[in-house]
């Protein structure tokens, strides 16, 4: 049981390691992720047993608050030692808070941040935890200060920082766009979209700024946007994104250039926009306490101010108006204090406070779907449901064929049809998976922004060149592949990529070059990310294994394997040792995230000249290459990327070691055999490894001879999950087999840990 | 007086009372609530799943989808026995990590689908430190004949969460 909750928290830890480092300043949203995350970690089953772990849990909770508030810089700097932060976090629960170093070295870097614990913040905290267990973050951190009650009666709150105008929060029945939310989730779902279609065509425009079509394609999502957020009430949403419509139309008809101030606005806009479509989502999900009336005024200005030709120093940073707390809670307040004045404005008074309508407001209000090609959004669930069934049916199909009955059959004509249906099954197969494929365009584009950015806070000059942008990658696994490569294109723009002077004295190109590369190979999607930047610094590298006692003094260790070390955990988190660290979170992150995806990642680099990482998923999580191998009656497949060969012992070849090790010398090397029989306890037909087969696997660089009785062949299965049963060691899942019994797929992860003697890693 | 028994009894068995399949495991009549039975097939071949417990028997392939197998005999310590062709397999749905799962119980036979009153259910005896009494949500009576009515959500999806983790 303890175990079990354990793995939970290093996942959790795992979780909010990836988050931080998706953090921008100004980003409220994924801040608030994030205080989701550490709060779901106070609550977890079995924390208690890590006492180091839950206070430094609790002030980090309370520093993210102080940020959201303004109380404490919303600095990358800041979000860098938080990202320390929760390296030792990691780094303390490893070592199940028997060291208190990582506590001490964690209050450091609090301080450094300009934290110092006070006892209010712990009251306030202890106060707010019962009521506020699931609210997403700025809300929550502004109750945990002020009682929801006070800021009831409007601007009984104190001004937000810099000043800004304040806006009653609406009343729940004036939040009128709640009263369709189908429309509301479309309009959600679609604006993103918008969005990030205008973000990609502004990147574009920045290289070729006069080039009209691309001006409308920009144009045209901020008008729609405008439209249906309109349609729906959304008056902050409308009027933001009316504003940029104008400041576009005057750029498409001429009046002025697609200057990069132009650009700045719509990127930041379009952010901003985002953190508000990301709270409507919210909003959705969790019922209309979450909302939060931003106060879009200061950027409006801003936008109207460049449009008019004012030079705006600083884009504004997005805001929350003081009267954020939910609406639903205010009228529970006002409820329970029946004495409290009706202090809540008419909802007439509020689209006053908004400024005059728009003279183009009665523009399309119904929503325009966006025609992209002749496709059309289907729902996941019918897809999954649909390629699930056509998978019964490729089996279903087999097994009746097989039938002993009718296979005796040797009739002319079933055979042709049998042949016939079986094309069609296999076609209607092959269709049916490829519509669950996306290509990887949407995340590649994703990093143009983000190295854009990059590149402009660390004063680099950085270009970013994608190849095989329409690779194509099964749908479930886009969302999950996209913070790791993150994590990693910031490493190689970060610590990879050196300064444009730097650059020059070592005769290299003022600007550095980051290859992004998808494309498939052998049944599998390979994401490469290449820079021309310093490359691991391998000496340092060994050096801290050695200290870490990874490897010894005499390791003859290859360069590659030593590269690869930067993989293992809690390698990279304290110290700046191997240079390949964002934010102070390991390469661990990433690795851990890339095999959840069942996928592979490496990394190969030659000092000075740059780095290498490559990325291997399967194309689908769905399915899997395998060969069935028999012990016993039962039937296990083992994945075929793992394998290496197969072959029947050599009563030379084995060997034992002190009686019971067993080996086996495979073309000089001695590998470790594993009875398979003698793992999942079946019983075998054969017990002499002479007599058995051995499948030779390879997993993290260790070698495995896995003995089994019989190989059955090759088969691509599709993978399902044991119902309720799942983290059994070595087995990953299950799978039909033709004959319409379960075989399990065997996880050789699981089986090597199970069966290692030596190599382990962590302390 | 007697009335006031009578208030007692049906306060035990107050939302209790409904519909219920009820099963045989040896001599003894079980019952669990109807709404939480998706389907009862016939005994499929099972595959063993390797580092689980005892009554876990395996998983087997419902239509294309894959559930494991609880044996109840063995979840409540009873000797196992051969199947037969009256050994069925009741298909229910459990609370699981991740929302609801489908979990096959494997039981001797099936007997019926009947109305339990409210008045007619008891409370659990009381086995002093028998941990497994908990499971038992009450005491049938029909017709003089006891049926063991199950909490199947403790039973089935509890146990198999707990078994799970410890095997780690």
């Amino acid at each position: 049981m303890a175990k079990n909750s354990a793995t939970t928290i290093a996942a959790q830890l795992d979780e909010m390691a990836l988050k931080i480092m998706m953090v921008e300043p100004g980003d409220l949203s994924v801040v608030g992720e994030l205080v989701v995350l550490v709060e779901a970690l106070q609550s977890l089953e079995g924390i208690e047993e890590y006492p180091a772990l839950k206070r430094m849990g609790r002030a980090l909770r309370v520093v993210i608050g102080k940020i959201v508030m303004n109380e404490l810089l919303d600095s990358a700097k800041n979000y860098d030692l938080l990202g320390q932060c929760i390296g030792l976090m990691q780094e303390s629960y490893r070592k199940h808070g028997k060291d208190d170093a990582s506590e001490k070295a964690f209050t450091l870097i609090l301080d450094e941040i300009g934290y110092v614990p006070s006892a209010e913040d712990e009251a306030g905290l202890e106060a707010e935890v019962p009521t506020q267990s699931t609210v997403a973050l700025p809300s929550a951190a502004k109750q945990s200060t002020q009682p929801a009650a006070s800021s009831v009666p409007g601007g009984a709150l104190g001004g937000p920082p810099q000043g800004l105008k304040i806006l009653e929060s609406p009343p729940v029945e004036a939040m009128e766009f709640l009263q369709d939310l189908e429309l509301l989730t479309g309009f959600v779902s679609e604006t993103l979209e918008h969005l990030e279609s205008i973000e990609v065509n502004v990147l574009e425009l920045e290289d070729n700024p006069s080039d009209q079509e691309t001006i409308n394609k920009i144009f045209r999502p901020f008008h729609t946007i405008k439209g249906v957020a309109g349609f729906l009430n959304l008056k902050n949403i409308q009027k933001l994104a009316h504003c940029t419509e104008n400041l576009l139309d005057d750029v498409r008809n001429n009046i002025r250039a697609m200057d990069p101030q132009v650009i700045e606005v719509v990127l930041k806009v379009g952010d901003f926009l985002k953190t508000m479509v990301e709270n409507l989502k919210v909003v959705l999900k969790d019922g209309p306490e979450q909302y939060k009336n931003y106060d879009i005024s200061e950027y409006a200005a801003w936008v109207e101010r460049v449009q008019s030709g004012t030079r705006a120093e600083v884009s504004p940073q997005p805001t929350l108006t003081a009267a954020e707390t939910s609406p639903v809670a205010a009228l529970d307040a006002v409820e329970q204090d029946s004495t409290a004045p009706p202090s809540l404005p008419p909802p007439q008074s509020q689209s006053g406070a908004d400024g005059t309508a728009p003279p183009s407001a009665k523009s399309p209000a119904a929503p325009q779907k966006a025609a992209v090609g002749d496709s059309i959004k289907v729902d996941v669930d019918k897809l999954d449901g649909l390629v699930n069934a056509v998978g019964e049916l490729v089996i279903m199909q087999a097994m009746v064929r097989s039938n002993p009955k009718i296979a005796v059959i040797s009739d002319p004509k079933l055979i042709k049809d049998f042949a016939q249906l079986g094309r069609i099954t296999s076609e209607l197969q092959k269709t049916a998976m490829s519509m669950r494929m996306v290509p990887i365009r949407q995340t590649f584009q994703k990093m143009i922004r983000l190295v854009r950015d990059l590149s402009k806070k660390t004063g680099k000059e950085v270009n970013l060149v994608m190849e095989g942008e329409e690779t194509e990658i099964d749908r479930n696994m886009v969302d999950s592949i996209y913070d790791p490569l993150v994590h990693m294109m910031r490493n190689s723009v970060d610590h990879g990529v050196q300064p444009p002077a730097e650059r020059e004295k070592l005769g290299k190109p003022r600007s550095g070059t980051v290859n992004l590369r998808a494309y498939q190979k052998g049944g599998n999607m390979v994401i490469e990310i290449e820079d021309d930047g310093q490359g691991l610094n391998t000496e340092k590298i060994r050096r801290k294994a050695i200290e870490r006692g990874l490897i010894q003094e005499t390791d003859k260790s290859s360069q590659y394997e030593l590269n690869n070390l930067i993989f293992l955990p809690g390698f990279s988190t304290a110290d700046k040792i191997t240079d390949v660290s964002g934010r102070g979170v390991g390469m661990d992150v990433v690795k851990k995230a890339v095999e959840k995806l069942r996928g592979k990642v490496e990394a190969i680099s030659e000092a000075g000249k740059g780095s290498l990482f490559v990325i291997r998923l399967p194309l689908t999580m769905a399915i899997i290459d395998g060969i069935i191998v028999r012990v016993g009656s039962e039937r296990y497949i083992i994945p075929t990327t793992a394998i290496q060969e197969s072959l029947k012992p050599r009563r030379e070849t084995y060997n034992t070691v002190q009686g019971k090790g067993e080996t086996l010398m495979v073309r000089g090397t001695i590998l470790p055999i594993i009875r398979l029989y003698q793992l999942f306890q079946v019983e075998p037909v054969y017990t002499d490894p002479c007599d058995a087969i051995v499948v030779v696997v390879e997993y993290e660089g260790r070698q495995r001879a896995i003995m089994v009785d019989e190989l059955l062949g090759k088969q691509e299965v599709v993978i399902k999950n044991l119902g309720g049963l799942s983290d059994i060691p070595g087995v990953a899942g299950g799978t039909i087999l033709g004959d319409g019994r379960v075989g399990l797929i065997l996880d050789l992860a699981g089986i090597v840990q199970s069966h290692s003697g030596h190599g382990v890693v962590e302390s | 007086m007697g009335a006031a028994s009578v208030a007692v009894d049906s306060s035990v068995g107050q939302g209790l009372g409904g519909k219920y399949l009820t099963f045989s495991l040896g001599t003894e009549e079980y019952g669990i609530v109807i709404t939480k039975v998706r389907e009862i097939i016939g005994i499929l071949e099972i595959t063993a799943v390797p580092h689980t417990p005892d009554f876990i028997k395996g998983v087997i392939n419902l239509r294309g989808r894959v559930i494991p197998i609880v044996e109840l005999r063995m979840r409540f310590g009873m000797e196992s026995k051969a199947y037969d062709d009256r050994t069925c397999i009741i298909v229910v749905d459990v609370p699981g990590p991740n929302g609801t799962v489908q979990v096959g119980m494997l039981v001797d036979s099936v007997s019926e689908v009947m109305n339990i009153a409210p008045q007619d259910i008891e409370p659990p005896p009381d086995f002093g430190v028998t941990t497994d009494a908990e499971n038992i949500i009450g005491m049938g009576k029909i017709k003089g004949k006891l049926k063991i009515l199950l909490d199947v959500d403790r039973v089935i999806g509890r146990t198999l969460a707990s078994a799970l983790s410890s095997l780690k």
